[in-house]
């Protein structure tokens, strides 16, 4: 028993460091400043800016969030129906190394349709392996374009014609 | 005594001729409510400064030289492209398809709706497609009417001056326009001048080439930075090129007679240890300053007694530059000249002082000690004029032959954020220096006898600018 204990205690922790590596941890050097958490971009492209505030190689990666639905039988001869987020590149990931305590990794995505995004900032170690990963999801939907949107319309149209043509005829 | 009569007939025969020419000039000299000044300097006189008529450069126009400081155009899509180089996107008066055509010509024969909106409503329309021509002086619009002999539309005294003026896809019936001095903005519903013309101009012009700016909050995070436009990447092949401002001793007589034109002879010559050398008229009512750096500042003892408008003024002070340009040798090239701040003094006949910027290959030229070309027009007469005009090189044999990748404006701030904010006596962060830009552009930056290609930037608090090599983002004087 003596002896059990501590191989399974080796055991335990070797298998939950395992574990741990599966869920790589944040750079805390690593800020993705635009666009904002949670928010939504009206527009056919899309600025990612990363703020780095260590001397550090970083990838950048934008993915499309798409819905891949899968049936299959179950055990029990039943047919299971599942629902899975696949998210799909679309642009090479780039690299990025500041030489400075404080630089920006500024990219402009092209012909980016409605949908949403998942960016994915990976921090590179020696070993050229990801040590941290970062990452946002952003939602991309398309720009109404209505004078409405912006300016109102008629009453203060017709109200400011109207102040004009009684100056018109009774000077300022 | 027939011959003693004759004389005496001859003499006063001569007498009448020139008393009556005398009279006619004295009519003219009060007609025209002239100064001395008018009569005696380089005004009336063309013979001086070039030694051939064909040297003289021709005369610029208004339209040339009052131009917008940039032009930006709204993609739509949250980017935008920023043209300094604007006379070719301005385009010409004569074309009525122009920018400049279309905004001096807005409103005629029209009924129109004028309206004031709110900044955020100014601001919101133009992150739709949309061209924007911005001042850095105000445009006084009734003036400019005038200027060009046309009727103002009804109600454009509400929009005194004009600081930015421009059309947004989200009101095409619409001109926006915003008067800084009274920080107000106008939209001016003017029929359909603004749709066709829109879609005119952006199937003429192709901007995929050009650079993407954004605005710096868009790099900072939301909340964080300004609406300032700072380009996202850029390539340039901008390079250092030499650039002289020493002065020729031996032309300084030929540009000094340039402005005292007859009275030359009566004016002295001192000349001081340091190289400097002043022309002076009477007891230093007119004087003229040869400086030892290549500048040249002159001062006219007597105002005039006219008022011009401000577009009147501006001609003036064009055409006076225009016959008081130096003449480069040796291949160099003189930069042209741009409008880039103006102020109006209402005092008495009224003074309107214009300073000018310089550019050379469509890149503006920075001076560290403030505006290079400057002219004051004072009751209709230049009262006072100051250039520094360099003589600029051709690229050199080993320049650029390809663009290559600036230092990105935005690692130029984040490299130089703390001495910034030293240079602002306060610690602050990235963010909250970027808060307080109020300019980054790019050009050359004239120094110690060459162009360089520098990143200016200018922050409220700061009665200097500061520069940043375009390539390394090194300071220019920070340390």
């Amino acid at each position: 028993m003596k002896r059990i204990l501590p191989v399974l205690a080796l055991v335990l922790v070797l298998l939950f460091s395992s574990v741990s590596m599966a869920f790589a941890d944040t750079d805390p050097y690593i800020s993705i400043v635009n666009p904002s958490a949670d928010s939504t971009v009206y527009s056919s492209s899309l600025l990612v800016s990363v703020k780095v505030t260590k001397v550090e190689t970083i990838t950048v990666s934008v993915a499309k969030e798409s819905t891949v639905v899968t049936t299959a039988a179950g055990i029990d001869g039943n047919i299971e129906t599942k629902t899975s987020k696949v998210y799909t590149n679309i642009a090479e990931a780039e690299s990025f190394t500041s030489t400075n305590t404080l630089s920006y990794y500024t990219k402009k995505f092209e012909n980016v349709s409605p949908g949403t995004y998942k960016i994915t900032v990976n921090t590179i170690g020696g070993d050229k392996k990801a040590i941290y990963t970062t990452t946002r999801t952003v939602k991309v939907a398309t720009k109404e374009t209505t004078e409405s949107a912006v300016f109102s319309t008629g009453q203060s149209g017709t109200l400011t014609f109207l102040q004009n043509l009684l100056k018109t005829i009774f000077g300022d | 005594m027939d011959k003693r009569t004759s004389i005496k007939e001859t003499i006063k025969s001569i007498v009448i001729v020139v008393l009556t020419l005398s009279t006619i000039l004295l009519l003219y000299v009060f007609w025209k409510d002239l100064s001395f000044n008018q009569l005696s300097f380089s005004e009336i006189d063309l013979d001086f400064g070039f030694g051939d008529e064909e040297e003289m450069p021709a005369e610029r126009l208004v339209e040339d030289i009052a131009l917008p400081s940039a032009i930006i155009i709204g993609t739509g899509e949250g980017d935008y492209f920023v043209k300094t180089d604007t006379k070719e996107l301005y385009g010409s008066p004569e074309d009525p398809s122009s920018l400049v055509s279309v905004i001096c010509g807005f409103g005629k024969g029209e009924e129109l709706f004028i309206e004031e909106i709110s900044e955020e409503q100014y601001k919101e329309a133009y992150k739709y497609k949309s061209v924007r021509a911005v001042f850095n002086y105000l445009v006084p619009i009734l003036d400019y009417y005038k200027f060009k002999g046309e009727k103002a539309f009804s109600g454009v005294e509400d929009v005194s001056n004009l600081s930015e003026i421009g059309f947004s896809e989200v009101a095409k019936d619409s001109v926006l326009a915003y008067d800084a001095q009274q920080n107000r903005y106008f939209r001016i519903v003017t029929g359909e001048t603004g749709s066709d013309w829109m879609d005119t101009f952006f199937a003429a012009h192709d901007f995929s080439e050009e650079a993407s700016y954004y605005p710096l909050e868009a790099f900072l995070g939301e909340g964080n930075g300004t609406d300032v436009m700072v380009p996202m990447y850029m390539e340039s092949d901008m390079t250092v090129r030499e650039a002289s401002l020493g002065r020729d001793p031996a032309a300084d007589l030929i540009r000094a007679k340039a402005f005292f034109g007859k009275t030359f002879d009566f004016v002295r010559k001192i000349e001081e240890a340091g190289g400097k050398v002043i022309y002076m008229y009477g007891y230093g009512e007119t004087t003229l300053i040869l400086a030892e750096d290549g500048s040249i500042e002159y001062k006219a003892g007597e105002s005039g007694r006219q008022t011009l408008n401000y577009f009147e003024a501006l001609d003036t002070a064009i055409k006076f530059i225009d016959r008081h340009e130096p003449v480069p040798t040796g291949g160099a090239v003189l930069p042209g000249i741009r409008l880039e701040k103006s102020s109006i003094d209402d005092s008495g006949y009224k003074t309107y002082r214009f300073e000018f910027s310089q550019m050379v290959g469509g890149e503006e030229i920075f001076f560290k000690d403030g505006p290079s070309v400057v002219v004051e027009v004072s009751g209709g007469v230049v009262s006072y004029f100051y250039a520094k005009r360099p003589f600029v090189a051709e690229p050199s044999a080993d320049a650029k032959q390809a663009k290559e990748p600036v230092f990105a404006a935005i690692n130029t701030i984040a490299a130089n954020y703390e001495s910034i904010a030293q240079m602002l006596g306060e610690e602050l962060t990235m963010e909250e220096v970027a808060q307080r830009l109020t300019s980054v552009k790019y050009g050359y930056l004239c120094e110690e006898g060459a162009l360089s290609p520098v990143w200016e930037i200018k922050a409220a608090g700061l009665n200097e600018s500061l520069y940043f090599d375009l390539y390394t983002a090194k300071s220019y004087g920070l340390d």
